[in-house]
C-alpha cells in the first residue's frame, strides 16, 4: 500500500497521455506502489479540484501505472483537461484481482466490450499464448482500444476476434455486438471465461456463456463500476453482507448469482 | 462476585470528576428551555428522571461526524486531516446507543481497512451507559437485544437500584474507576436486570429481511418522502460519500441510501432505480446484516410512516 496506508493519496505525475479513441485516453502515472498491482485491481485517482474515483489499472511499468479513462463525468472531464507533467493523487492498489494462478496454463476465453478491455489488459499480457482467445467488441472501429498491441497478441498465439457494432469504410471485419462472436463449439473447448465491459454487455455475455454450457463457477467478471471508496467503508458497493471493493471487484459468476439472491436492484 | 459495584449518586459524581481530572469533558443529559435533551458539559445535580433518550444519535456523531475533511493537496503533496484530539465522556448514554457504538466499532475498525479518524475519536471516548426504566416511543430495543441494558459498547454501565446505582465495567479503564467501591453479588445484578426487563413489553422476534418482498418494499417505497431523516437519526448508519472540500481537498459526508444519487454510477445508470429497490437495500442492511438496535428514532422522525415501525407492521395494514 502506498502513501499514508490506505487513507492518503501520494502525489503522482502524469508522464504520458495517449488518445485511445474518441473520448478515451490512457494516462501513464508515476506510482510507488506499481509492484503491488495485480491484474484486475484498481486504484483511487484524485482529480485535482474534484474528488477521488476508482479506476482499474490497465498497465504497469517500472515506477508507473497506466489508467485508461472514458470521459463520462465531471472528474474524468477534469482529467482530460490535464497535460503531461501535471500532478494528481493515487492510492491503492485495492481489490481482489483476476485469478491469474487459476487461469495460467488453461484454455481461457476473454470477452471484453468497449473500455472493458482496460481491466483485462494486464491479464491478457500474463496469459497471452495459444490457449487464450480474446473476443473484443466496440461500438465503432475508432473505439477499439490498444490497437497497436493486437499484433503482439496474435504473434504470441492468441486467437483474437474483433467486432464492432457499426463499421465504417475502413472496417473489413465482423459487425455485430460481441456476443455474436460466441458459439457453442468455442465455449465448449474453453476451461474458463473472463468477462468485462458495460453492464448490458456483461448481462448478455454471461447469459450466453451459461446457455452454451460454461459453468458459472468458471466464469469470472468484474463489478468494478459499483465501487466508490475502495476500502469497504462508504457502503455504496455493499451487496448483502459483501463489499465489491474488498470482496471483489472480481467475482465468479456463481458468486454473483449468490449475491443476486441478496441484492435489491441491478447488479449489472 | 459479579464484578459489579454499588455506588451512591455521590460516588457516581466522584467517578465523573475523576474522568474530568483525566482530561475528559464530561457530557450529561440536560434539557433546554424548549424541552429538548442535549449532551451538555457539566455534572448533573441528580439523575434526570424524565430523560428517555436524545432525539439525535450524539454518540455516533462523536466518532463519525456528519461531514469531515479527509485530505487536501498542498504544494509538495497531500495533507492528511486528522481527527480532533478531544476526550469526551458521555454520562447517561442509552443502551441502544452503546450497542450501536459496538456495531460501528466493528464496522470502522474491525474489518478490512481500519478508519484512523474513527479509531482516534473512539479511543478518546468514554461511555457511561445508563440502563433504561421505560421504553422510548416506537422503540423495540428488547427485540433487537439492545435494551433495556447494554451487552456491549460501554466502559461503565449503571443500573438504578433503589436509591443507589449498580455499576458494571466492560473495560480496564472502567474497572479501574470502579475499583474503590463495594462489590455486589451477581444475583443482585441479575435481579435488577430482570426487573428492568419486566418494565418493557415482551418482544416478538424481529423479521429476517428477504429481498424482493415487493408487497412490503413497494408499500414502504410509495410512502417514503426521500428526506433522509431516518438515516441521519440512525445510530448505525455509516454510509458516506466523498466530495470536494474547499479548492483542492476531499471531504466525506454521510450519504443516505434512500437518495437516488447514492446508487447512481458513473455514466448515469442506477443500480437501484426505484424507491422500493432502495428500501430493500436499507432494510437488508438493518435486518439482514443486523445493524438495527431498535431505538425507534427513525420512526419518530419519519414524516411518511415508512420507517422501522411501518416495516414491522404487516404491509397494507394501513389504507394510505
Amino acid at each position: 500500500m502506498s502513501g499514508r496506508g490506505h487513507e492518503l493519496p501520494e502525489s503522482s505525475k502524469i508522464i504520458r497521455i495517449r488518445d485511445e479513441g474518441p473520448g478515451i485516453r490512457s494516462f501513464d502515472l508515476t506510482f510507488s506502489g506499481w509492484e503491488e498491482v495485480r491484474p484486475g485491481q484498481m486504484v483511487k485517482l484524485y482529480a485535482p479540484g474534484h474528488w477521488e474515483f476508482p479506476v482499474s489499472v490497465s498497465g504497469v511499468d517500472e515506477g508507473a501505472i497506466t489508467l485508461t479513462l472514458a470521459r463520462v463525468g465531471v472528474a474524468t472531464t477534469a482529467m482530460f483537461g490535464l497535460s503531461e507533467g501535471a500532478t494528481v493523487g493515487l492510492r491503492g492498489p485495492f481489490g481482489r484481482p483476476w485469478p491469474t494462478q487459476l487461469l495460467w496454463g488453461r484454455k481461457v476465453l476473454v470477452v471484453a466490450g468497449g473500455v472493458g478491455l482496460a481491466p483485462t489488459r494486464l491479464l491478457l499480457r500474463e496469459l497471452a499464448g495459444p490457449g487464450l482467445t480474446l473476443l473484443y467488441g466496440a461500438r465503432s472501429p475508432s473505439l477499439l482500444l490498444f490497437r497497436d498491441e493486437y499484433g503482439e497478441l496474435v504473434d504470441r498465439g492468441v486467437d483474437l476476434r474483433l467486432t464492432v457494432d457499426a463499421g465504417d469504410a475502413t472496417w473489413k471485419g465482423h459487425v455485430g455486438v460481441v456476443t455474436t462472436l460466441l458459439d457453442r463449439d468455442l465455449v465448449r473447448t474453453r476451461d474458463h471465461a473472463v468477462v468485462a465491459g458495460p453492464p448490458v454487455m456483461m448481462h448478455f455475455a454471461t447469459r450466453a456463456l451459461v446457455e452454451m454450457g460454461m459453468p458459472p463457477e468458471r466464469i469470472f467478471v468484474t463489478l468494478e463500476n459499483h465501487m466508490k471508496c475502495g476500502v469497504g467503508l462508504c457502503g455504496h458497493c455493499r451487496i448483502g453482507d459483501r463489499y465489491v471493493c474488498t470482496d471483489g471487484p472480481v467475482f465468479s459468476l456463481a458468486e454473483v448469482f449468490a449475491l443476486q439472491e441478496r441484492s435489491a436492484g441491478n447488479l449489472w | 462476585m459479579s464484578g459489579a459495584k454499588r455506588l451512591s449518586w455521590g460516588d457516581l459524581t466522584r467517578v465523573l470528576r475523576a474522568l474530568e481530572k483525566e482530561g475528559y469533558e464530561v457530557l450529561s443529559p440536560q434539557k433546554n428551555r424548549w424541552g429538548d435533551w442535549f449532551p451538555e458539559p457539566g455534572l448533573p445535580a441528580g439523575w434526570p428522571g424524565d430523560f428517555q433518550n436524545y432525539a439525535y444519535p450524539f454518540l455516533k456523531e462523536a466518532v463519525f461526524p456528519l461531514e469531515e475533511p479527509l485530505f487536501s493537496s498542498g504544494g509538495t503533496g497531500f495533507v492528511f486531516h486528522a481527527a480532533e484530539d478531544r476526550r469526551l465522556a458521555f454520562f447517561g448514554a442509552r443502551p441502544c446507543d452503546a450497542e450501536a457504538l459496538a456495531y460501528t466499532d466493528l464496522f470502522f475498525t474491525g474489518r478490512f481497512f481500519a478508519d484512523s479518524r474513527y479509531r482516534a475519536r473512539r479511543r478518546n471516548l468514554f461511555v457511561i451507559a445508563a440502563a433504561c426504566r421505560a421504553p422510548c416511543p416506537k422503540s423495540f430495543c428488547v427485540a433487537a437485544q439492545a435494551g433495556p441494558w447494554a451487552r456491549k459498547g460501554f466502559d461503565i454501565q449503571v443500573y438504578p437500584a433503589g436509591g443507589d446505582w449498580l455499576a458494571e465495567a466492560a473495560t480496564l479503564q472502567g474497572r479501574r474507576l470502579l475499583s474503590a467501591y463495594p462489590d455486589v453479588r451477581r444475583e443482585d445484578l441479575l435481579r435488577v436486570r430482570r426487573e428492568l426487563e419486566g418494565l418493557f413489553p415482551a418482544p416478538g422476534p424481529l423479521p429476517r429481511h428477504t429481498v424482493r418482498d415487493a408487497a412490503r418494499t413497494g408499500w414502504l417505497g410509495a410512502r417514503c418522502f426521500r428526506c433522509g431523516a431516518c438515516i441521519w437519526l440512525c445510530p448505525t448508519c455509516t454510509c458516506y460519500d466523498q466530495c470536494r472540500f474547499g479548492k483542492d481537498g476531499v471531504k466525506r459526508e454521510q450519504d443516505p441510501c434512500l437518495f437516488e444519487g447514492y446508487h447512481r454510477l458513473a455514466g448515469g445508470a442506477s443500480l437501484r432505480p426505484t424507491q422500493p429497490h432502495r428500501m430493500d437495500f436499507r432494510y437488508e442492511c438493518k435486518f439482514g446484516v443486523g445493524a438495527c438496535v431498535g431505538c425507534g428514532r427513525c420512526s419518530v422522525g419519519c414524516v411518511g410512516y415508512a420507517a422501522m415501525e411501518a416495516y414491522l407492521e404487516r404491509p397494507g395494514s394501513r389504507a394510505t
